[in-house]
């Protein structure tokens, strides 16, 4: 009976360790900003990692949403004769939830998967214990370009997924059901307030961080507890970020309308 | 402690968790000389190394650099440390997504403000060093193991150190590679007076290039002297240990044959 | 890290340093010395390490750049006034070939 109070004791404990080492990383991670020289080019190359190479995936992703969209929104709209309004309906959605939510899952699994299993393998293989020792520090080095980045480009790339949606949307709307063109962007533009974009913005930039935060730490510390250095623990690593990340994610997302709505 | 002592060990110990690795080592490293820390798998060798280069972190006085206590160092003082020693640790640990040479460029690039035609010239003669001058812009996972171990040593002297430190350099080279380095490392104390600690499982090796063994058995210290004080050493258990510890693989084998046959057979005296 | 030019005839160019020449001064002398040495026709720069005090890698990095501009203009370089310390080191670097090693102890042994 008491080992297993024992058992739940250790798990506590060790959770609460846990938490207490992702608030180091976190500040760490956020030193290497303030800290010498910024390096401009591993910032570019990152952008380019998260950003650019997200481009098709966030694009097929934002289309289809649009469109479903479109044919959900219609379907609901038509039963209160409010077809009109449909434009509204799925810039909405998309600007406050969808299109921040979308973007943060789609580019966790892409790019904060590799990530997480990049600096795994860097972990294992020593990579980042010959950084220390060439008193670099791993932070400034690995961690912070990917966080200047991910902030730089998540905003940017949920501003595509929105504009790719409502797109979507129009195509079903005025494509499918013929809804008049003019009446479509015009409720988009009329029903739009900087607070919605806002709201986006914030939600992206926080989901931003959640995601590098999470899956680089998940990589950084690959290993270390089990004290086992293999290659099925960079794999072990990878998805506990993917699923911790996105989880987090969603709740940030509850979080954060609800505080700004 | 004295001058010619660059690293002082004083009663070093350390654990993982609960579970204690070193027990109580002491013993010094001196300037200018190679020290070579043996012993077979699992004694602690490698958390030793760990400890010296500040990856593992010492208690207060068991740790002396210079007669500063390493313990007490903050992160400044650990970095000005590392910057004047060099790793080249077991796998080579070289970064994949870039070329050997951009590899060895590393440390230089952060550290100084040198020209990169300048460093590419650095780099290109660290290469040639190790003789991998021809390799200079292939990627780590196009080279063999042995290759990225030798281009590890290459970033390892990239800041020309004072202290060198090399774990295991002859595994997974062939002998001539291998005493290849040897001679290298031999060429470094020689011409730059560099300290240089090497830990290694291989006698013969030990034996060519130390000016000091250390012998750790079970995370203890079992003797430290010169190679020939070793040799001659009358104590049993370094002579076991130099006969490749037969004792070990006897007391192996009578757990083996227990796991197998259910209870101990005893042994027959022929 | 200080250094001093003289033109003794028209193609021949001394160079004396004085003080560190390691990564840390290497930056700062680079472009002038450089520049030094592109001047057009010089058959022999002789660049005096008699006062150098402390000489790394980075030091004979540059040496190797001076060279390069050198020999594309069809010049050499000499290195004088060389100690033990840095004789061995560009023989570590195997380097000793490569230029032009003139009242050097130990150079030749």
């Amino acid at each position: 009976m008491l080992r297993y109070v024992r058992m739940l004791g250790a798990l506590a404990l060790e959770n609460i360790e846990n938490l207490g080492r992702m608030g180091v990383y976190f500040s760490r991670m956020l030193r290497g900003i303030i800290r010498p020289p910024g390096k401009f080019w591993p910032v570019v190359k990152q952008i380019e990692f998260v950003g650019t190479k997200s481009f098709f995936v966030i694009g097929f992703t934002a289309i289809s949403t649009g469109m479903v969209l479109g044919l959900q929104g219609h379907y609901t709209l038509s039963k209160f004769g409010s077809e009109s309004v449909l434009g509204a309906a799925v810039a909405l959605s998309l600007i406050r939830e969808l299109g921040p939510v979308l973007t943060g899952l789609m580019v966790t699994g892409r790019a904060g998967s590799a990530m997480c299993a990049e600096i795994g393998i860097m972990r294992i293989d020593e990579q980042i214990d010959a950084l220390e020792c060439m008193a670099i520090d791993p932070y400034a080095y690995l961690i912070t370009p990917k966080l200047v980045a991910s902030l730089i480009a998540f905003p940017l790339l949920t501003a595509y997924c929105d504009v790719v949606g409502i797109f979507g949307g129009y195509l079903v709307g005025v494509g499918l059901f013929g809804l008049n063109p003019g009446v479509y962007m015009n409720s988009v533009q009329n029903s739009v307030l900087w607070e919605d974009v806002y709201m986006g913005i914030v939600k992206s930039l926080c989901f931003s961080v959640l995601m590098i935060w999470i899956c680089t730490y998940k990589g950084y510390y690959t290993g270390l507890d089990e004290g086992n250095f293999g290659p099925e623990q960079v794999s072990r690593a990878t998805t506990k970020a993917v699923v911790l990340a996105s989880i987090a994610i969603l709740l940030c997302d509850y979080f954060v309308t609800s505080v700004m709505t | 402690m004295t001058n010619t002592e660059i690293i002082d060990i004083c009663g070093l110990n350390s654990y993982y968790g609960d579970r204690q690795v070193l027990f109580d080592i002491e013993f010094g490293i001196p300037r200018n000389r190679i020290t070579v820390i043996m012993g077979v798998s699992g004694c602690g060798k490698t958390t030793l190394l760990r400890h010296l280069i500040g990856l593992k972190s010492s208690r207060p006085k068991e740790l002396m650099i210079e007669g500063e206590d390493m313990g007490g160092f903050r992160e400044s003082r650990m970095n000005q440390y590392r910057s004047r020693i060099g790793v080249l640790f077991q796998s080579g640990a070289l970064f994949n997504s870039m070329t050997v040479a951009d590899n060895v460029s590393v440390p230089l690039r952060v550290h100084s403000k040198l020209h990169k035609e300048t460093i590419r010239i650095i780099a290109t003669i660290k290469l040639h060093q190790v003789g991998l001058s021809e390799f200079c812009d292939y990627m780590p996972s196009q080279l063999s193991g042995g290759m990225q171990k030798r281009a590890g040593l290459a970033r390892a002297l990239a800041m020309d150190p004072e202290i060198l430190f090399v774990d295991e350099p002859s595994s997974g080279l062939d002998p001539i590679t291998a005493a290849g380095l040897d001679n290298l490392i031999l060429e470094l104390k020689d011409t730059l007076g560099m300290t240089i600690i090497v830990v290694t499982h291989e006698l013969e090796s030990a034996f060519r290039i130390a000016d000091q063994i250390v012998v750790l058995d079970k995370g203890r210290l079992l003797t430290a002297g010169s190679p020939e004080e070793i040799q001659t050493s009358q104590d049993e258990r370094v002579v076991q240990f130099l006969e490749r510890q037969a004792d070990q693989k006897q007391e192996n084998n009578e757990a083996y044959i227990k796991t197998l046959v259910g209870r101990q057979i005893p042994q027959v005296q022929d | 890290m200080d250094f001093q030019t003289q033109r003794s005839e028209s193609n021949k160019i001394s160079v004396k340093l004085e003080g560190s020449l390691n990564r840390s001064t290497v930056p700062e002398i680079r472009k002038g010395l450089l520049k030094f040495a592109r001047q057009g026709g010089i058959k022999v720069m002789a660049i005096d390490l008699s006062q150098v005090s402390n000489l790394d890698t980075a030091g004979i990095a540059l040496m190797v750049e001076v060279l390069r501009v050198l020999s594309s203009n069809g010049g050499t370089l000499r290195l004088t006034g060389l100690n033990r310390n840095a004789v061995k080191m560009i023989r570590l670097s195997r380097l000793d070939s490569a230029f032009d090693i003139a009242n050097s102890s130990g150079s030749g042994s």
